[in-house]
């Protein structure tokens, strides 16, 4: 960010983006071209080493050859004289000398002389005139001829001071033994053959060398100083070592002296020397070194040019943007709209340019409004009427006010303006500040408080108060407005409208008001204490959640009607608990708040409508009794009657006429029988149900109606109810008065006349009942009256039977077929009727349930079996007799009582073996009583049954709530469970409740073995019936107890597999049986699915067995074999039939129909049969194994 | 088949033997009432008061027609009638005692098949049955007298 003043405009400042990118620039440049010319330097320098040193190899090579020459030369001039010395010569020294003088070229060719030795080393001759010269035997060349008998060179060395080194070849004689040698001796320091080499140098500064290697010797040199120096040892100079070692070819060396020369090598093969060109580095690479030199001068005069070029580039091309900047900073200090920046290139700077101009005229433009605005605040602020202050949150101090504020407070306005908050607020400093700083946070920015203006006086203000940021400062901007004028009308308001409510909540009157739907706006206490609401219950509430007579439709009408109307009103109003109130209204249209509304003033009038109620009541009721009189009993008969022809219910017309009422009113006085009549009201009322009405017509005379009967024999028990509660004595003032009823009663719609006409007949009823002997009741129904008498003539020669011992107990055993053990019998009644023979209770038992001579039965029959049970007892014989009680003894209030006085007389032992069965139906007329009943003969040890069980429909709970010992099985259901697979359904669903409920369950009127070994695998063991025994006198029980043997065939249930096979197929019959009844009768509906689907004889249950389990079991019987056909036969039998009866062809649909019976029951006793062989088949084979 | 029409009590069905008469007659006006009686519903109830109204009758009008026939020794003069007499006396008992089996099983007689039965007992064994008793009787007290 560029800063005020801070730009550095400093051209070589190290962020300037010049300096940089000319550094840069130049480092590459620099780099790369440096680089360059080290690498051609480089390059060169091994060029020309490489070419130098060729070219000195090469030198070199030519003059070792030539030297190679020479030294050849001379050897062979050497061995040409040694050849013309003879022998004489040798003995002869001057005459050898004459001949070496002879030969002066020859001579010439050895400066150093020439020598004739003897085979001892001895000069012979000389030729320089130096004889006895002795020569270094070991290392000379004539040393070394004389050793080996060949040419050689000997060792330089330094004779006499002279540098030398001899040839020699040796003489031979004509034996060829060497006979003396002849050296030549070259002298290095005189001129010699070698010079013409070494006398050269090599360049300005370098030379040539002659090495002996083998002696480690400089032979010769350019320079005289290194003749005869000798090498550095082995080992100091690797360089000189690799020489010596034999290396031919130029190489950079560093010679002893410490100077780095190339050197070139070349050996020279006759004398085992080697020559060395050397030419010192500083010489030889003058060359590439001032190659350099002007590289470098090159490459450095480049560098400044280039670095130069793109300084002067990049200060042309940035100029207009640092022209920019320099104006850009001087901007800020200015307040003038700044001129454009000058736009001079058209690339991206001119670009930048023209982005900053649009820039700094945006700004410009917002610096303008923010001006206008503060301009705008300043003048709102100070010209404003309202009061207005600029206020520092954190002191609270005051830092600006306007002129409203100053003439508000009455301060002069530089005295407000510095003032604190706390001192024209009347709250605490603390609090204001805490206030303050919601406004800041702008979590509120409204506040009542009290301001004290100068002059003392407290104002109520509302202040509103924002934060704002003012010359970077955020301060709160406070607009105070006074509002006491306005809090002074809120109070008087609010005074108004307590007063109002306590008007309102103080009037008697429920007094509401309610919009145009009914729905409650406004109440008062008195209208919900009516209504027995909260206010907060109240709420949400409608007309229609009180207003309990109009309908909804009468009420909108009404609602309608009264907004724009005034009425007072009755009506009747639903308190919150749903009691109802009578109610007194008076109503008017009002407006509200621009809505039509109703105003009511409501009272409660319960009271005095109750009264009006009395009064109205005298018209209608006795006044003596409360009872209806005579006009109300017609009018609630009307309705009566209306009411059961819609139910098609018996309606009861009484007629009651107290007997002996006159001698009580005599003997006693009117107001004794004034009494009895209120009591005699009273005990009616009593009997009678809610529904019913009694009423008094006058004197004694009262009629009663009684509604809602669906039975005649119901309105007979209560007939006789009311003739017992009525014939109680009576307390009359302290004395005991007797009246008793007799009532005439004619049952509608029997008797079908009108209200009148049922009053008469019921008169006339009554009047039969005087008649017969008063205390009783007569029906009107002449038939009815016929049957009566019939029945009770039955009950009379019953009654008379009994006397005369035509009723006897019969007893029917009971088996458990499972252990084969008798384990208790039933005691059945029997009539041994004179002219009818012997009668079934099912005869006569019904004709007695309801009359009180059942229970003279009933306990007959206790006391006889009891006895029976004793006479047992003397004959050793323990049986269990069980025995029937009545639904009417059951229900007895006294029958544990009336029971517990017959067992008096016997001991446990006997009363254990009684038992008591009781119908379900009886059980559940009245649950309770016959439960506690139950519990009691418990505690008796008597044990009850529920006889009959499936045929009164008991819930669970009702059997859980009998605590009997045991369930015995409708016969029916047991007669039908083969057939019909509902009462097979019922069997074994009471089995399951007796075992689920862990009662005993007996069977009874089982007659047939199949029905016992169908209920034995259906888990009922014991069995009642004619297929063990039918009932019997008592005195056959001993000699049939003495013969009982249990059936065999019974063990098939509890022997493992065959009594599944064996119920299996019987149940498959069973099934197939039904399914064939079935399917006959519900030919009427051939689209009956579930028979058709049947008929494939696959699905067949008998089929399953047959080729099942039958299959596997049987297949090798005969007998099994012939079901198969029949079988097959009637299940085509069946198909044909309902194909015929689909097809609408009748006549073939009876011929099947009657085949498919004949087959059927040819099926069944086929079965019948197979069933009893294998039965049989199963007893041999168990005895068998019992065996 | 006598449908759902009350018996009219006419001379033919009278047999010349009051006791018999008066107690045919009763039978004749239950049956009536039990037709209308259940022509408004079958129920349970009806169904239980009209057969124990029936084994009622059975009881005491057999039992007349019995004593008559032993005071008569009907069976001496006719044994084959006197048995089947009887014996058409215990089926009906015993269809009676069925029937309120039936009810108690839940299995209701349609009004049908009672007033088909009650008609077609009552209609057959006077004219039948009873007749022969009745002409019996009848002979036997025209000889005492």
């Amino acid at each position: 960010m560029v800063s005020k003043n801070g730009m550095n405009l400093n051209f070589f400042h190290r962020y300037s983006l010049k300096t940089r990118v000319t550094l840069f620039t130049l480092t590459i440049f620099v780099s790369g071209i440096w680089s360059l010319a080290f690498y051609v330097n480089h390059l060169l320098h091994v060029d020309m080493q490489r070419q130098l040193g060729e070219q000195q190899f090469a030198t070199v090579s030519i003059l070792a050859t030539e030297l190679d020459h020479e030294l050849q030369d001379r050897l062979q001039a050497l061995e040409d004289v040694a050849e013309r010395i003879t022998p004489e010569m040798l003995g002869n020294s001057i005459l050898l000398q004459d001949f070496l003088e002879q030969r002066p070229f020859f001579r010439g060719q050895f400066n150093g002389g020439i020598l004739v030795l003897n085979p001892d080393g001895a000069i012979i001759a000389d030729s320089i005139h130096e004889a006895g010269v002795e020569i270094s035997p070991t290392d000379s060349g004539a040393a070394l001829a004389l050793k080996t008998g060949k040419s050689a060179i000997g060792k330089p060395r330094l004779l006499r001071n002279h540098p030398e080194f001899d040839m020699a070849v040796p003489i031979l004689d004509e034996q060829g033994n060497i006979a003396g040698t002849l050296s030549g001796v070259i002298n290095l320091n005189q001129p010699n053959f070698l010079e013409k080499i070494t006398g050269h140098r090599y360049g300005t500064t370098g030379g040539y060398l002659l090495v002996a290697p083998q002696y480690r010797l400089v032979v010769t040199a350019t320079d005289k100083q290194h003749i005869m120096q000798a090498l550095p040892a082995a080992g100091i100079n690797p360089a000189i070592d690799r020489n010596i070692a034999g290396f031919e070819g130029y190489t950079i060396l560093t010679n002893p002296l410490g100077v780095e020369e190339l050197a070139s090598i070349k050996k020279i093969p006759v004398a085992n020397w080697y020559l060395a060109a050397v030419l010192p580095a500083s010489e030889a690479f003058a060359p590439i070194h001032a190659q350099l030199i002007n590289m470098l001068a090159a490459t450095l005069l480049l560098t400044l040019l280039a670095g130069s070029l793109t300084w002067w580039m990049l200060r042309r091309e940035l100029s207009p943007m640092l022209s920019a900047i320099t104006t850009l900073a001087n901007l800020s200090e200015t307040n003038q709209y700044p001129p454009p920046l000058p736009v001079t290139r058209n690339n991206e700077i001119g670009d930048l340019i023209s982005g900053f101009n649009r820039i700094l005229e945006t700004l410009w433009q917002r610096e303008c409004a923010l001006k206008e605005s503060e301009t705008r605040f300043r003048h709102f602020f100070e010209h404003n009427s309202s009061v207005m202050l600029l206020i520092e949150p954190a002191s609270g101090e005051i830092i600006n006010a306007n002129d409203a504020a100053a003439s508000y407070y009455g301060y002069p306005l530089a005295r407000l303006i510095g003032m604190l908050t706390s001192d024209l607020n009347i709250s605490a400093p603390e609090y204001l500040a805490r206030e303050r700083m919601l406004a800041l946070s702008e979590e509120r920015n409204y506040f009542i408080f009290r301001h004290r203006l100068a002059s003392g006086e407290i104002r109520d203000v509302e202040v509103h108060s924002t934060p704002i940021t003012h010359d970077g400062q955020t301060l709160l901007f406070s607009i105070v407005h006074d509002i006491t004028a306005r809090k002074q009308a809120e109070q008087e308001a609010a005074a108004l409208i307590q007063r109002n409510k306590i008007l309102m909540d103080n009037a008697i009157d429920g007094i509401h008001i309610l919009d145009e739907q009914g729905n409650l706006i406004e109440a008062n206490h008195a209208f919900y204490r009516m209504l027995d609401y909260t206010p907060e219950q109240a709420r949400h509430l409608n007309i229609t959640d009180w207003e309990a007579k109009l309908t909804p439709d009468e009420l909108s009408a009404t609602i309608l009607h009264l907004l724009s109307s005034h009425a007072v009103f009755e009506t009747v109003n639903r308190r919150r608990d749903g009691s109802i109130i009578d109610v007194e209204a008076s109503a008017v249209g009002i407006e509200l708040d621009g809505k039509r509304c109703i105003y009511v003033a409501s009272r409660d009038i319960t009271e005095r409508k109750k009264a009006e109620n009395e009064i109205k009541h005298l018209a209608f009721y006795d006044p003596l009794t409360g009872l209806a009189n005579r006009r109300l009993m017609t009018d609630r008969m009307e309705q009566a009657l209306l009411h059961a022809r819609r139910y098609s219910e018996l309606v009861v017309v009484c007629m009651i006429d107290l007997d002996g009422f006159k001698h009580v009113n005599d003997q006693m006085g009117h107001k004794a029988g004034d009494q009895l009549l209120i009591e005699v009201a009273s005990r009616l009322q009593e009997c009678l149900r809610q529904s019913d009405t009694a009423s008094r017509f006058g004197g004694d005379e009262f009629a009663i109606i009684l509604g809602g009967f669906k039975k005649i024999s119901e309105c007979e028990q209560l007939l006789d109810r009311i003739i017992i509660s009525l014939a109680v004595p009576y307390a009359v003032m302290g004395e005991i008065a007797h009246v008793t009823a007799s009532i005439g009663a004619t049952i509608f719609p029997n008797d079908g006349g009108t209200a009148d006409l049922l009053l008469r007949h019921a008169d006339q009823a009554m009047y039969e009942a005087k008649q017969a002997g008063k205390n009783c009741y007569r029906l009107f129904n002449p038939s009815h009256q016929n049957q009566q008498q019939a029945n009770q003539a039955t009950l009379k020669r019953i009654e008379k039977a009994l006397s005369d011992g035509q009723i006897t107990l019969y007893y029917q055993p009971q088996v458990d077929c499972r252990l084969g053990k008798v384990i208790g019998s039933e005691a059945l009644i029997r009539w041994n009727h004179p002219i009818l023979g012997l009668l079934s209770p099912s005869e006569f038992i019904p004709l007695l349930e309801h009359d009180d001579l059942i229970i003279t039965v009933g306990e007959w029959v206790i006391r006889s079996a009891l006895s029976q049970l004793t006479e047992w007892r003397s004959k050793g014989i323990a049986l269990p007799v069980s025995i029937n009680i009545s639904a009417r003894q059951l229900h007895q209030s006294n029958f544990t009582e009336r029971l517990n006085e017959l067992l008096k007389e016997y001991d446990s032992e006997i009363i254990n073996l009684l038992e008591i069965e009781i119908l379900e139906t009886a059980a559940l007329e009245d649950i309770n009583v016959v439960a506690e009943s139950i519990r009691k003969c418990s505690t008796l040890g008597i044990r009850v049954s529920i006889d009959d069980f499936g045929t009164g429909f008991s819930s669970l709970a009702h059997l859980k709530h009998l605590r009997v010992d045991a369930l015995k099985i409708d016969q029916s259901f047991v007669l039908g469970m083969l057939h019909n697979p509902e009462d097979l359904a019922i069997v074994s669903g009471v089995i399951a409740l007796a075992s689920s409920f862990r009662h005993k369950v007996i069977a009874e009127g089982v007659e047939s073995i199949d029905q016992i070994l169908m209920l034995l695998e259906l888990g009922c063991d014991t069995i009642q019936g004619y297929s063990i025994s039918r009932p019997m006198p008592a005195e056959r029980i001993p000699s049939w107890l003495a013969s009982f043997n249990p059936d065999p065939l019974w063990k098939l249930s509890y022997s493992h597999r065959p009594t599944r096979d064996y119920f299996e197929l019987l149940l498959a019959e069973t099934n197939h049986r039904h399914w064939i009844a079935q399917l006959i009768e519900s030919l009427g509906d051939p689209l009956e699915t579930n028979i058709s689907e049947r008929l494939d004889v696959r699905v067949c249950r008998l089929s399953h067995w047959y080729y099942g389990e039958g299959y596997r079991q049987f297949s090798a019987e005969s007998w099994f074999r012939s079901i198969e056909p029949l079988h097959l036969l009637i299940h085509q039998t069946a198909t044909s039939l309902c194909e015929h009866r689909r097809a609408g062809d009748e006549s073939a649909a009876e011929a099947d129909q009657a085949a498919l019976t004949l087959q059927q029951d040819e099926f069944d006793s086929l079965l019948g049969s197979l069933r009893e062989t294998m039965a049989k088949q199963y007893l041999i084979d168990s005895t068998a194994i019992a065996k | 088949m006598i449908g759902h029409e009350l018996i009219v009590w006419s001379d033919s069905l009278i047999t010349g033997v009051t006791e018999m008469d008066e107690q045919h007659r009763i039978l004749v006006n239950s049956i009536n009432e039990a037709n209308t009686r259940l022509a408004e519903h079958v129920n349970a109830e009806i169904l239980d008061q009209i057969t124990r109204d029936l084994l009622s009758y059975a009881l005491y009008h057999f039992e007349t027609e019995e004593a008559l026939m032993q005071s008569y020794n009907y069976s001496e003069a006719s044994l084959a009638d006197s048995d089947l007499h009887m014996k058409q006396h215990r089926e009906f008992s015993a269809t009676v005692v069925a029937v309120r089996e039936g009810i108690k099983a839940g299995r209701l007689m349609s009004r049908e098949d009672l007033l088909s039965f009650l008609n077609n007992w009552l209609i057959n064994h006077i004219l039948n049955t009873d007749i022969r008793l009745a002409a019996h009787i009848l002979v036997c007290r025209a000889a005492t007298t």
